[in-house]
């Protein structure tokens, strides 16, 4: 573990081009996020939240600017370097669970293990524990059609947290989730930031946001508010 | 390693789950692979059974006679008395030059008759066919021109049924012959038709002496290996120094006639196995279809899978583990259905060509090299796409 901040972006611009059509999404974004901390990330769609989420989880790169992921410069990663990240560095959860359908709750847990090149056995026992830690012990032989969606997140929850990550991102993981069972899941995260996880969310929810210790407010490519809460 | 055994397990997986399509895909394979074995099996084991056939004749003859093209075919007919000449001529090379009829006689035994083929034969060389009963004929009889015969083993259950036919004495054109041998019949019926199945031989001085003295249709030079050529050239310069260099002869190799029908099966089946060929590339072109199809059914898995940290190559063996596992049980079922034509069908034509080898090792490899090249060849184009899509526009999917 090194001091560096988790996140650290200096000046990122990013621009989609679609033939000769250029669109500016953000405008020179300078965020740093320090270990430990819980921030969401909000804003109306359109505001660019969803592309700088895309951006810090590694799952694109900025046009121009740097970005430093725990001290490491990723800005000029290629796809395999990228990928690598991800699986040591980064953990996600998604508004739509983004499970693998046909496996059950362990193997879509252990899912990066086995990219991390880990033995079975050992495999199992590491997603067994996450899951545990989770409150999902007896749901390990379940498929996700067989659980709720409370369940699920939670599965994608273990399953972010499997390779022990620097960044645990999350992008709207209540979208989905009725008030009771987002209020359960929200607790999740909080209870997680508790024990020293650093936690990014996006969400467009105000209710939702106000779990994190601290709010960036995006608004046409531009950071309009930065604040703890 | 146990990351190759999961990336198999994952392929037999996913492709379970789609199994009439994953079957549908590997007709092709099954197909292709199938005809490609059954072709290069079976003509490799025609090949050889024609080969060993022949092989069991022992020295083919060189055959020397008349050019029947040229203007006064009369001039250059071959003498009895040329043979000897002949002989003298290719004293260095080999002692075996004898005078041939082809000619067919009413042949009899009590009141059944027939019109087998009567040739004359000598007992310098051995013919390598084996004997049923009795010995072949001897130098004794060529030389003391004996009234004996050795048969055909059809001609001999035709005359003496399943009875002993030495002793014996067949009436041919009017002489009377007794029976010393039957030949075995020899195991490629195709062979024994070209060779006459209802033949008689008996020594040519008595055929000269006492069936027919009219002039010999061919000479045959039994020379050794690599000697035929040289022995037909000097052939024909003796007969050409008797009748003059106007006379024209012609030689025919029976070994070189092997040979050319050898390069004939072999053509064909190069043809053949070009169809299989196509076969297979059909095959590889439906499974990089389907693996398309199913790359981009599978976008949002890769999405999610390189969101948790799968890499390029990770994706791409996924992708190129499913084709490889199509195209390598497709060509496998192939090759069970091919090998099983290929026995099948050997074990037919043997009745017709004589004992065949079938190559296993060389049709195995085959298709198992196949396989593996129709599967990685056309595998790579979709498992590449599926490493290459951008983990965003895969998730979005």
């Amino acid at each position: 573990m090194s001091d560096a901040p988790v996140v650290a972006l200096r000046g990122i611009v990013k621009v989609y081009s679609t033939g000769p059509l250029e669109l500016e999404v953000l405008h020179g974004i300078d965020l740093t996020i320090e270990r430990g901390e819980y921030v969401a990330i909000m804003g109306p769609s359109g505001s660019g939240k969803s592309t700088l989420m895309n951006l810090i989880g590694c799952l694109d790169r900025p046009t121009r600017g740097e970005y430093l992921l725990d001290g490491i410069d990723v800005s000029g990663l290629d796809d395999n370097a990228l990928a690598e990240i991800r699986l040591h560095k980064l953990g996600f959860v998604f508004q739509g669970f983004n499970l693998l359908g046909r496996a059950d709750a362990l193997s879509n847990v252990a899912l990066p293990l086995f990219y991390a090149g880990m033995a079975p056995g050992q495999r199992k026992a590491r997603a067994t524990a996450v899951l545990a830690e989770l409150g999902l012990a007896d749901r390990a032989g379940h498929k996700p059609s067989q659980l709720s969606g409370g369940q699920q997140q939670r599965v994608a929850i273990a399953r972010a947290l499997v390779n022990d990550p620097a960044l645990l991102l999350a992008d709207e993981p209540t979208g989905n989730l009725d008030s009771a069972t987002s209020e359960e899941l929200l607790q999740v995260f909080r209870n997680l930031n508790a024990v020293g996880r650093t936690v990014v969310m996006v969400t467009h929810d105000e209710s939702v946001a106000s779990h994190a210790r601290r709010i960036v407010r995006l608004r046409d490519g531009y950071i309009v508010a930065d604040a703890p809460r | 390693m146990h990351r190759i055994l999961a990336y198999l397990d994952e392929a037999v997986t996913s492709l379970w789950r789609n199994r009439v399509r994953s079957l549908l895909t590997m007709l092709g394979m099954i197909i292709g692979s199938a005809s490609i074995i059954t072709v290069f099996g079976i003509s490799r084991a025609t090949t050889s059974g024609i080969a060993s056939t022949f092989g069991s004749f022992g020295t083919f003859p060189v055959v020397v006679q008349a050019d029947p093209a040229q203007d006064y075919p009369s001039i250059a007919q071959i003498h009895y008395d040329d043979v000897r000449t002949v002989a003298r001529a290719l004293q260095g090379i080999t002692p075996w030059v004898i005078p041939e009829w082809n000619r067919t006689y009413l042949t009899t035994f009590g009141n059944k008759h027939d019109y087998p083929s009567v040739i004359a034969s000598s007992g310098f060389h051995d013919d390598g066919i084996a004997m049923q009963q009795g010995r072949k004929l001897t130098q004794e009889d060529v030389n003391s021109a004996a009234h004996v015969c050795v048969i055909t083993a059809d001609l001999g259950a035709e005359y003496f049924g399943t009875g002993n036919a030495l002793g014996n004495y067949l009436r041919i054109n009017g002489g009377r012959y007794r029976v010393v041998g039957v030949y075995s019949n020899i195991r490629g019926s195709f062979l024994n038709s070209l060779v006459g199945s209802s033949t008689v031989a008996i020594p040519y001085t008595t055929f000269h002496r006492d069936v027919d003295p009219s002039p010999p249709d061919y000479i045959l030079i039994y020379a050794p290996s690599g000697t035929e050529e040289t022995a037909g050239k000097l052939a024909i310069a003796a007969l050409q120094r008797i009748h003059g260099p106007g006379a024209k002869y012609v030689t025919q190799n029976t070994a070189d006639l092997l040979k050319s029908f050898e390069n004939v099966l072999n053509i064909v089946g190069v043809g053949l196995a070009a169809i299989g060929g196509v076969a297979l590339v059909v095959a590889g072109i439906g499974i990089m279809n389907i693996m398309l199809v199913s790359v981009t059914e599978r976008t949002r898995e890769i999405g999610i899978r390189k969101a948790g940290g799968a890499s390029r190559n990770d994706i791409a063996l996924q992708f190129l583990m499913e084709s490889g596992v199509l195209a390598l049980v497709g060509g496998g079922i192939g090759m069970a259905i091919g090998v099983l034509v290929t026995v099948g069908g050997a074990s037919l034509l043997s009745q017709q060509l004589g004992e065949m080898i079938i190559p296993y090792a060389f049709i195995v490899s085959l298709a198992v090299g196949f396989s593996i090249v129709v599967g990685v060849l056309f595998g790579t184009y979709p498992a590449l796409r599926a490493a290459r899509l951008a983990p965003i526009a895969a998730l979005r999917a």
